[in-house]
C-alpha cells in the first residue's frame, strides 16, 4: 500500500534519530496495517487502539519526562501516525493519515536541513501526494505507478512558482522562525570556553564545518589565518578558562591601513563567540566585543548567521595594560607544576630582557619537541611538568599552554587564545572553509612597548601545521579518518570541492535567507519593502499573479484547436442561437443539431443550414480556403436567429 | 449537396439491403443498419438477446440480402472443434486422408448460441475470425473472402452459457441487441406471414462484388483531424474516467473509426463526422466497457453515459 511506503520513507529519519523503541513500534504497528491490507483481515477493535494511543503517550512521557518539545513532540507524532494508520478505514481517515505524513515531513526539517535531506524529503512530499492522486482516482482499477507518479510530479511542479514567491516575499521574522526548544541545542560540537589538555584534540577528530569566510578580494597569507575565538586568562595548574566576569576596558589599538574585508558563516555552536582575523575593525550586528578583542555575539549562535567583518591585519593594541589585568595575566597556582615554574623563573634570571626569555621558550620547544595528535595521556596534577620533562609529545594545547605558563612563571603577561587557524580555499568559489579541525590554540604575551604579540609555540615545533594545516603537519599517515588524506588521484577533492560550493550556497540563500538578505534581494529587483505589511501587499499580489499566469497556461493549452477559423465563426453561430434558447450541447454533433434546429426554428433554417455544411465541410472534410472562411464568418455575422433579442434581454 | 448525397448513389444496393431486410425483421431498421455497417466494415458481428427476438431471422435474412455462400452452426455444448473446422478420413480409393473441410469454409457463417459451447469449440471459431484461416492437423488453410461471422448468443445469466472471454469479445467488431419489438410492429408480425417462409423468398440485393467495392469505398471516406481527435477525447475518456473498469484499447479505438467509416458511407456522405461515431459507438464498444462502483452498468448504458459526457472538440 502506497501510504505505508510513503509513510516508512518519511519516518525512517526519525528512527535513526530517536530511541530504537519508537522505530520497532512503527515497524511492529505498519506491518501489522500491512498484513492486514494483504489478508484483508479485520482492523484491531477500538479499546486496544485506544489502550495502544495511552500507552504510546505514557511511554513517551516516560522516556523524556514530558510530551513537548522537539524530541519528545516528534516520538508523539510518529507514534500517533503509525496508530491513525492502523485505524484508518474511511476514506477521510486516509486523507488525514496523508495529511499527517506532510507534518511528518516537516518535522524532519526540524532536525536537519541540509540538500541531501531536503531532496529526500521532497521525494517523501512526492510519495504523498502520488498517495492523494491513488486515493483520489477513487474505486475500480488500481493506477499503475506511472498514473500515480506523473500526476503528483506535475502537481509538484505547478507549484514551485507559488513555492518561490512564497520563500521570496514571505516575511521573515528576526532570528529563528520559531524558537526551538532547549534539547535542539544538544549535541553541537565546537570550541569551549576552557582548556585542558586533550580536549582540542578531541576536536581536531571532526571533519565537521565550523564556519565559511569569502573574502572580498585576495585571500591574506595562510600564515596570518589566526581565527580569534575565546580568550583564556585563568589558570588554576591544569585548565585554563575564559574569565566568569566580563572584562570591561578599552580595545585601543593603532593599526596601520592594510584592511581586509570578508564575510563570515558560522555554524551553530550554542556559545556565544564570533570568530574574526586579528585585529577585528568593525563589529557585526548583535554583537560585542570585550576588551581581549574576542567577539561575542549577545544570543548564543544557535542557528548559522553570516556576518560581514573587517579585521586590520597590521596592528599593535594594548600597548597600556591596566594593573588588574597585568595581575591577571600573571596569576598561577604556585604549587602545581613546580619544575615549570622553575624554568620560568630561572630564565627570567638569566635573561636580560623579556624578549629574550619568549625567544629562549622558543627556542626551548623548537629542540625537544614532537607535534602528536595523540599524545600521551597527562594524568598527574601537575600535566604540565609531566609534559614538558618526561611525555614530550603534544599537540598544540599541551604547546600552548606550558608556554604561556612558562611566561607568567618570568614574569611575562600572558595569555590563551583559542580558535581556529587556516582552513581550506574552495577553489571553486574562492571560500574559505575552516573545520573543526582546524581548531587551535596559540599565545599572546605582553611585551613593554609592543603589547600584546600574538606567539605560537606550535609553529616552532611544527612549522607546516600553520603553513599547510593539519593534515601536513601529520603526514599521510592520516590519524584523520578521512577522504583528504586518502585521496591522491584529487578526483574528490574535486568533487568535495563542488560539493561545498553548492552547499555554501544553500546555506546562505536558502538556509540563511533572513529578513535583511530579503531586503536587499528585494530592492535589488526595485522593490523597496519597508514592513511586513507592504511584504504581505506583494505577496498577495504575487500569489495573485503567479496563479493566474498558471492558470492561464493551463487554459491556453488546451485552445490552439479552437484558432481554427471555421471553429471560431461555429461558436459564435451556437452562442448566438444559444441566446436564442437553443444551445447545443457538448456532445452534440453539428448534424444533430441542425436537424434539431431545422425542426424548432424552421425560419432559419436556410442559414442554418448553410453554416453548419461549411462548417462541416471545414472540420470533417477538405477544409475552406481563406476566403470561405470569410464567407463563413459573414454568414454567421449576418445570422440573426428569431428570439435572439428576447434570449438578450434575458441575459 | 453534401448532407443530401445520399440521392445521388441511388439505387444504393445497400439501402436496397436494408429495406428488404426490415420487410423480414420488423421495426429493426436500426440494428439492422448497424449491423450492414459492420459487415461494410469487415468485422463480425455479436448479436445477443434473449431468445425469440429474431436473433437468427436477422442473420439469416442477411446472409441471404448479401448474396454470399453461408453455413450455419448450431453450437452445442458437446460441439467439438473438428465439427466447425473439418476432419481428415481415410479415403479407401486412394489410400490417404482426404480433409472434408468444416462448415467454416464458407463466406459468411451463422454461429448460432455461441455462448453454448465448450470454450474449446468456441476458441477454434474464433481463431479462425482473426486469422482468416484455420490450422486443421498441422495444416493451414486459408478461409474465403470475404469471410464474416454472425454470432448469436444469450445473455450471460442464462441457464448453460459459458461466458466469451473479454479476448474473444474483442474479436467482434459489434455487438447488437435486438430488444423487443414495439406493439405495432408485434401485431405486424402475428398477423403477417411466416417469416421462415419470407426468408427463403428473399433474393439476393447485392453481389459480391458490389460488397468488396463498398468495403474498398468505407476505407476511403475522408477521417479529419478533428474527428480523430473526437475519437480519441472518447477514448481517453474511457482510461482516466473511474467510472470504467478498463479503458478502451487502440484496437477499440480503430474498431470505432472503421465502423462509423463504414456508417458515414451509408448516409451516402464521403466526410466521417462525430455523428457517425455516436451512431456506432454503443454497438461497437459496449461489449468492451464495463461500469465500476455502485452503478456496475452494463456496456450499452456505459457506452451512451460515455457519449454524454465527452464534448465533440
Amino acid at each position: 500500500m502506497w501510504l505505508l511506503a510513503a509513510m516508512a520513507f518519511v519516518v525512517a529519519p526519525h528512527v535513526l534519530r530517536l530511541p530504537e523503541w519508537v522505530g520497532v513500534f512503527f515497524v511492529l504497528v505498519v506491518a501489522w496495517r500491512a498484513w492486514i491490507a494483504w489478508r484483508a483481515a479485520r482492523t484491531p477493535p477500538r479499546w486496544l487502539v485506544l489502550a495502544l494511543t495511552l500507552g504510546a503517550v505514557v511511554a513517551t512521557f516516560l522516556a523524556y519526562g514530558r510530551i513537548m518539545g522537539r524530541d519528545a513532540g516528534t516520538t508523539l507524532l510518529v507514534l500517533m501516525a503509525a496508530l491513525k494508520l492502523l485505524e484508518m478505514k474511511t476514506s477521510r481517515e486516509i486523507e488525514l493519515a496523508i495529511h499527517l505524513g506532510f507534518v511528518l515531513v516537516m518535522t524532519n526539517f526540524l532536525f536537519s536541513q541540509t540538500i541531501p535531506f531536503g531532496i529526500y524529503m521532497l521525494a517523501c512530499v512526492w510519495l504523498f501526494v502520488a498517495t492523494l492522486v491513488g486515493h483520489q482516482r477513487g474505486a475500480g482499477r488500481t493506477p499503475t505507478v506511472r498514473e500515480r507518479l506523473a500526476p503528483a510530479g506535475m502537481l509538484l511542479l505547478q507549484a514551485v512558482p507559488l513555492m518561490l514567491v512564497f520563500f521570496i516575499l514571505f516575511p521573515r521574522v528576526q532570528g529563528p522562525l520559531w524558537a526551538l526548544p532547549q534539547d535542539a541545542r544538544a549535541g553541537l560540537s565546537g570550541l569551549s570556553d576552557s582548556m585542558t589538555p586533550g580536549n582540542i584534540s578531541k576536536l581536531i577528530q571532526s571533519e565537521a564545518t565550523a564556519f565559511r569566510v569569502q573574502f572580498d578580494g585576495e585571500i591574506p597569507p595562510y600564515a596570518v589565518l589566526y581565527w580569534r575565538g575565546p580568550v583564556l586568562w585563568i589558570f588554576d595548574g591544569r585548565t585554563w578558562r575564559v574569565p566568569e566576569f566580563s572584562i570591561a576596558g578599552s580595545q585601543e589599538y593603532s593599526r596601520a591601513e592594510r584592511p581586509v574585508r570578508y564575510a563570515v558563516t558560522v555554524e551553530p555552536h550554542g556559545k556565544h563567540w564570533l570568530f574574526s582575523l586579528d585585529v577585528p575593525g568593525t563589529l557585526p550586528r548583535g554583537a560585542g566585543i570585550r576588551h581581549d578583542l574576542q567577539l561575542r555575539s549577545i544570543r548564543p549562535v544557535d542557528s548559522r548567521i553570516r556576518y560581514e567583518m573587517t579585521s586590520y591585519l597590521d596592528y599593535r593594541y594594548g600597548e597600556k595594560l591596566p594593573s588588574a589585568f597585568r595581575g591577571l595575566a600573571l596569576s598561577f597556582d604556585e604549587r602545581r607544576n613546580p619544575k615549570t615554574v622553575a624554568l620560568g623563573r630561572r630564565w627570567a634570571a638569566e635573561a636580560a630582557s623579556p624578549v629574550e626569555v619568549v625567544n629562549r621558550a622558543l627556542q626551548f620547544f623548537n629542540t625537544q619537541y614532537t607535534y602528536t595528535l595523540e599524545p600521551p595521556i597527562l594524568a598527574s596534577d601537575d600535566p604540565y611538568d609531566e609534559f614538558l620533562f618526561e611525555t614530550k609529545r603534544g599537540f598544540c594545547e599541551h604547546y600552548a599552554g606550558s608556554f604561556a605558563l612558562l611566561m607568567r612563571a618570568a614574569g611575562i603577561p600572558a595569555r590563551i587564545v583559542t580558535g581556529y587557524q587556516g582552513g581550506e580555499v574552495n577553489p571553486l568559489n574562492r571560500e574559505l572553509l575552516v573545520r573543526q579541525a582546524d581548531a587551535h590554540a596559540w599565545v599572546e604575551v605582553w611585551l613593554e612597548g609592543r603589547g600584546w604579540v600574538r606567539l605560537d609555540p606550535t609553529s616552532v615545533v611544527a612549522p607546516n601545521r600553520i603553513d599547510a594545516g593539519i593534515n601536513a603537519a601529520l603526514g599521510p599517515i592520516g590519524v584523520i579518518p578521512s577522504l583528504i588524506a586518502a585521496d591522491r588521484l584529487r578526483v574528490l577533492a574535486a568533487l568535495r570541492f563542488a560539493w561545498e560550493a553548492l552547499d555554501s550556497q544553500w546555506n546562505q540563500w536558502v538556509l540563511g535567507y533572513n529578513v535583511e538578505r530579503q531586503r536587499q534581494f528585494l530592492s535589488s529587483l526595485g522593490l523597496e519593502i519597508a514592513n511586513w505589511k507592504d511584504l504581505a501587499l506583494w505577496l498577495t499580489i504575487a500569489t495573485l499573479a503567479v496563479g493566474g499566469f498558471v492558470g492561464l497556461g493551463l487554459v491556453l493549452r488546451d485552445l490552439p484547436v479552437r484558432r481554427d477559423p471555421a471553429v471560431l465563426a461555429w461558436n459564435r453561430y451556437c452562442a448566438k442561437l444559444a441566446a436564442a434558447g437553443l444551445a447545443r450541447a457538448p456532445h452534440e454533433g453539428p448534424l444533430d443539431f441542425l436537424a434539431r434546429v431545422e425542426s424548432l426554428r424552421p425560419a432559419i433554417a436556410p442559414e442554418a443550414r448553410e453554416i453548419t455544411e461549411r462548417y462541416v465541410r471545414a472540420r470533417y472534410g477538405d477544409g475552406l480556403s481563406k476566403r470561405e472562411n470569410r464567407e463563413l464568418l459573414g454568414l454567421v455575422r449576418a445570422f440573426a436567429p428569431a428570439g435572439a433579442l428576447r434570449g438578450r434581454r434575458a441575459a | 449537396m453534401l448532407i443530401d448525397a445520399r440521392a445521388r448513389l441511388a439505387p444504393n444496393p445497400v439501402e436496397d439491403v436494408v429495406a428488404r431486410a426490415s420487410r423480414v425483421i420488423l421495426g429493426k431498421e436500426r440494428q439492422i443498419r448497424l449491423a450492414m455497417a459492420c459487415i461494410l466494415a469487415r468485422g463480425h458481428l455479436l448479436i445477443e438477446d434473449v431468445p425469440g427476438v429474431g436473433k437468427t431471422t436477422l442473420s439469416h435474412a442477411l446472409s441471404r440480402l448479401l448474396g454470399l455462400e453461408y453455413q450455419r452452426i448450431q453450437f452445442t455444448s458437446d460441439l467439438l472443434p473438428a465439427d466447425v473446422i473439418g476432419v481428415s478420413i481415410f479415403d479407401r480409393e486412394n489410400s490417404s486422408f482426404r480433409f472434408h473441410p468444416g462448415p467454416i469454409f464458407s463466406q459468411i457463417i451463422l454461429a448460432d448460441e455461441i455462448n453454448r459451447a465448450s470454450p474449446k469449440a468456441q476458441s477454434a471459431l474464433l481463431e479462425a475470425m482473426e486469422e482468416h484461416q484455420v490450422t486443421a492437423e498441422g495444416e493451414t488453410r486459408p478461409l474465403p473472402e470475404p469471410f464474416f461471422v454472425i454470432a448469436t448468443q444469450n445473455p450471460l445469466h442464462q441457464v448453460g452459457t459459458f461466458p466469451l472471454p473479454e479476448s474473444q469479445l474483442d474479436r467482434f467488431l459489434m455487438r447488437l441487441r435486438l430488444g423487443y419489438p414495439d406493439a405495432k410492429a408485434e401485431r405486424e408480425l402475428l398477423k403477417g406471414e411466416e417469416r421462415r417462409d419470407l426468408i427463403s423468398q428473399l433474393e439476393p440485393a447485392m453481389s459480391a462484388e458490389q460488397l468488396r467495392e463498398l468495403q474498398r469505398a468505407v476505407t476511403a471516406t475522408q477521417v479529419s483531424e478533428a474527428l480523430l481527435d473526437y475519437v480519441q477525447a472518447l477514448v481517453a475518456h474511457t482510461r482516466v474516467s473511474p467510472k470504467y473498469a478498463q479503458g478502451l484499447s487502440p484496437r477499440a479505438a480503430l474498431a470505432v473509426l472503421r465502423a462509423a467509416q463504414a456508417w458515414a458511407l451509408m448516409q451516402g456522405r464521403r466526410q466521417v463526422l462525430p455523428e457517425d461515431v455516436q451512431a456506432v459507438l454503443p454497438a461497437v464498444v459496449g461489449h468492451r466497457l464495463h461500469g465500476t462502483g455502485e452503478s456496475q452498468k452494463g456496456g450499452f448504458d456505459a457506452a451512451t453515459d460515455l457519449l454524454t459526457a465527452v464534448a465533440i472538440p
